[in-house]
């Protein structure tokens, strides 16, 4: 009757990380569009590739340009990111909103946050104590 | 203090409970729940059903071993808590291990023949009361021809006969798949809806569930439907590659919970239409 169920991650992890504060990037530019906002940003080539364009160019490679196109819920969360609202804040505005329940909300806004993080179009600020 | 708190339903393979409403499901399976509160563990109920004699001391062991071998020291509940466990054999204990501590009981219900093993991670004096009435309203098996499967914000009511085979509990995105003695039953819950349907049409949205059925006719705008029910050759196809022949799907908006509630009804025969209709009729988001 009894098996291997695990709890979830402590808490006190999972608090901290929502109670961080998104900053936009900067060098990161937005463009408004129908289907939602589409930003363009610059990211530098991996160590990998440039050592591979070096190497065939015989020069460094340019920085590469990218863009993402958010729908219009991405687009909703990009826009609050102001560098004053935390995690925890833009999930709970996200949830009302779109009706969501809070962990429905929460656990959608994080993982588009990291995404975001990921693609260096945001940091975390810790929050102040 | 717990009285001024929100509470609500919770129906899960026939255990009927009630826990406030901001405690928050972190694990369900087939026969286990864990509720959270503000991120930390605060219950869990485990059951099963026992097919030959009940002994409490095998599964106070398993428990024990799978707690790390957690010390179990006897307890016993509160006057107030032992009111409601009139319909239970009860055993209360106390474990502490390196994982945590916390307040157990062990319960069974000799008319349904459950076994039950509620976990309150928590003592704190204002979970008392908030425990005491958990139990008041804790159900083993319910009674009746249906069964009420109800966890965040939907509710459906089945036939007891309904069996749960998967779920998933995804952000936006929900799926319930019930095996019943006619097919298999899958329930749907999608939201946000007005985000969703923003750039189409629910006939669109919900095409991939439909899975090649024709799209049905109807008035309701709110409304998409879909049926199968090949001829000769495809359903004899159909039956030897072991899956259901025929298929009803139905989507629905309730615009004021901006959710999209969905059912599809699989099987060897078309589901009867007021069958399928009293089965729609069953399903809620809260």
């Amino acid at each position: 009757m009894i098996s291997k169920k695990k709890t979830t991650a402590p808490g006190p992890d999972r608090q901290h990380a929502l109670a961080c504060i998104p900053m936009r990037n900067p060098e990161c530019r937005e463009e408004h569009k129908e289907e939602g906002i589409l930003l363009r940003y610059t990211v530098q080539a991996k160590p990998w590739l440039r050592k591979i364009f070096k190497s065939a160019a015989g020069r460094e490679p340019e920085i590469i340009r990218k863009k993402l196109q958010l729908d219009a819920m991405g687009s909703s969360v990009w826009q609050a990111i102001d560098g004053s609202k935390s995690v925890l804040t833009i999930s709970r505005d996200f949830q009302k909103e779109h009706q969501l329940g809070p962990r429905e909300a929460e656990i959608s806004v994080s993982e588009f946050i990291q995404q975001l993080g990921k693609r260096g179009l945001i940091a975390l600020k810790e929050p102040e104590k | 203090m717990g009285e001024e708190r929100a509470w609500r339903r919770i129906g899960w393979d026939g255990i009927l409970l009630q826990v406030p409403a901001d405690w928050h499901p972190a694990a369900v399976y087939t026969d286990y729940l864990l509720f959270e509160e503000h991120y930390q563990p605060v219950f869990a109920l485990k059951w099963q059903q026992i097919k030959g004699r009940f002994e409490a001391e095998g599964i106070l062991k398993k428990l024990q071993k799978s707690l790390g071998r957690a010390e179990l020291t006897p307890w016993q509940p509160p006057t107030g808590w032992r009111l409601h466990l009139k319909s239970f054999i009860h055993q209360g204990f106390h474990w502490q291990g390196a994982g945590g501590k916390g307040t157990g009981l062990l319960l069974y219900c000799r008319e349904s023949r459950r076994a039950l093993l509620l976990q309150f991670y928590r003592a704190d004096e204002s979970l008392l009361s908030i425990f005491e009435r958990l139990l008041a309203n804790l159900q083993a098996r319910q009674q009746g021809e249906k069964r009420l499967w109800s966890v965040f914000d939907i509710a459906i009511n089945l036939p007891k006969e309904a069996q749960l085979t998967e779920h998933e509990f995804l952000p936006g995105s929900f799926r319930l798949l019930f095996k019943l003695p006619e097919g298999k039953l899958t329930f749907y819950r999608f939201k946000p809806a007005a985000e969703l349907l923003r750039r189409q049409s629910l006939s669109a949205f919900g095409s991939k569930i439909a899975d090649g059925a024709a799209l049905v006719r109807t008035e309701n705008p709110l409304q998409a439907q879909w049926q199968k029910n090949p001829r000769s050759g495809h359903y004899l196809l159909a039956r030897l590659r072991g899956k259901p022949a025929c298929s009803t799907v139905r989507l629905w908006v309730l615009p004021e919970k901006n959710v999209i509630l969905g059912l599809k009804a699989q099987g060897n025969r078309l589901i009867a239409a007021h069958n399928f209709e009293a089965l729609c009729n069953n399903c809620t988001a809260c």
